[in-house]
């Protein structure tokens, strides 16, 4: 009776263990991160934008910027995540200086410059559209810890599975926190005013 | 006429099982598109003063190709979007949402761009409240 309670005690243990690795390792990155410190979080870019020219992160350097990457036939969260980041940069009402809204394609395939260009345009505000080479785009991924996966569907053209998550800079070019889709609004604006100040 | 036969519709249904949905569609929109971008969402509501559950089967959207009913769902971070297979319930007395970043109607292979101020229509096949129509009213990407 006791040895089996023990033994019992023990899987317990091993089931609490591994939910704990699933959350450490399904978690949003950023999601750990303690507000005003810097991690692992983004790195220095080195793209192609809408006009087909070389962009670097000295482009925005001095200048609170968000960070989305998706893909241009995205037709949900996409969109909607950059009609936000326009929504609520028109609310905090310091014109489109007061933060730079980046959109990095993850489907380079489909995605070139041109495609990127026209995308960004949609949403009446000054958007960064940017690609690059395959190389290039799985680099700036595994800087921000971006997953992404091609999903073939019966019948249509292929959808991309990707990480949803708005990555937020400051001014000092450091990684401050993640909005995610799921979010309201009054939660991500607080996040945006800690990177516009 | 016409209402004759829908009071004795009404009536044949009250005397079967005494439970049937009563479905009304409402709200339709999308965002507007750009060339090259062939695919779109709409979204809208769907709303069940009925006793008894439907679903959605499908939508038909003479606009583009092909009318998908979508979820996207996130899991640990990722955005996944997959077709609902076997279509979407409408619980009785319920309102569903199609709403961003959740469940929508895929539009894709549009044969032109969705333009703002734009307006056309859609058919929604429910498995038991039949066919019903929908104005899908485009509105600019940024509009919410």
């Amino acid at each position: 009776m006791t040895l089996k309670r023990i033994r019992m005690s023990l899987w317990l243990l091993v089931a609490l263990a591994v939910a704990g690795m699933a959350i450490l390792l399904f978690r949003q990155p950023g999601e750990f991160a303690p507000s005003g410190q810097s991690v692992a979080i983004g790195g220095p870019l080195s793209l192609t934008d809408s006009k087909g020219l070389p962009f670097s992160s000295a482009k925005i350097a001095g200048k609170p910027y968000a960070i989305f990457f998706g893909f241009t036939h995205c037709p949900d969260v996409c969109p909607t995540t950059l009609a936000r980041l326009a929504r609520l940069r028109r609310q905090i009402g310091r014109g489109d200086d007061s933060f730079a809204i980046v959109f990095v394609t993850v489907d380079p395939e489909r995605d070139g410059p041109r495609e990127v260009g026209r995308y960004t345009e949609l949403f009446n505000t000054p958007v960064i559209g940017l690609t690059g080479t395959p190389a290039q785009i799985d680099k700036v991924k595994k800087l921000f810890g971006v997953f992404s996966a091609k999903v073939e569907q019966p019948g249509a053209e292929y959808s991309v599975d990707h990480t949803a998550a708005t990555f937020l800079f400051g001014p000092d070019g450091k990684f401050v926190a993640t909005i995610a889709p799921d979010e309201n609004d009054a939660a991500a604006l607080a996040k945006l005013r800690r990177i516009t100040g | 006429m016409r209402l004759f036969f829908v009071t004795a519709a009404l009536l044949l249904a009250a005397c079967g099982s005494g439970k049937t949905p009563e479905i009304s569609v409402e709200n339709g929109w999308a965002r507007a598109t750009v060339a090259g971008q062939n695919t779109a969402a709409a979204y809208l509501t769907i709303i069940n003063r009925g006793s008894a559950e439907d679903q959605l089967i499908e939508v038909s959207v003479p606009r583009a190709k092909q009318a998908r009913i979508h979820a996207s769902s996130m899991d640990g971070g990722v955005m996944r979007m997959r077709d609902l297979a076997g279509g979407l319930v409408i619980p009785a007395g319920a309102t569903v949402e199609l709403a961003p970043n959740r469940t929508h109607v895929m539009l894709s292979e549009l044969a032109a761009p969705l333009r703002s101020g734009e307006e056309f229509p859609a058919t929604l096949r429910f498995a038991k409240a039949g066919m019903k129509q929908l104005t899908i009213k485009v509105e600019q990407a940024s509009a919410r």
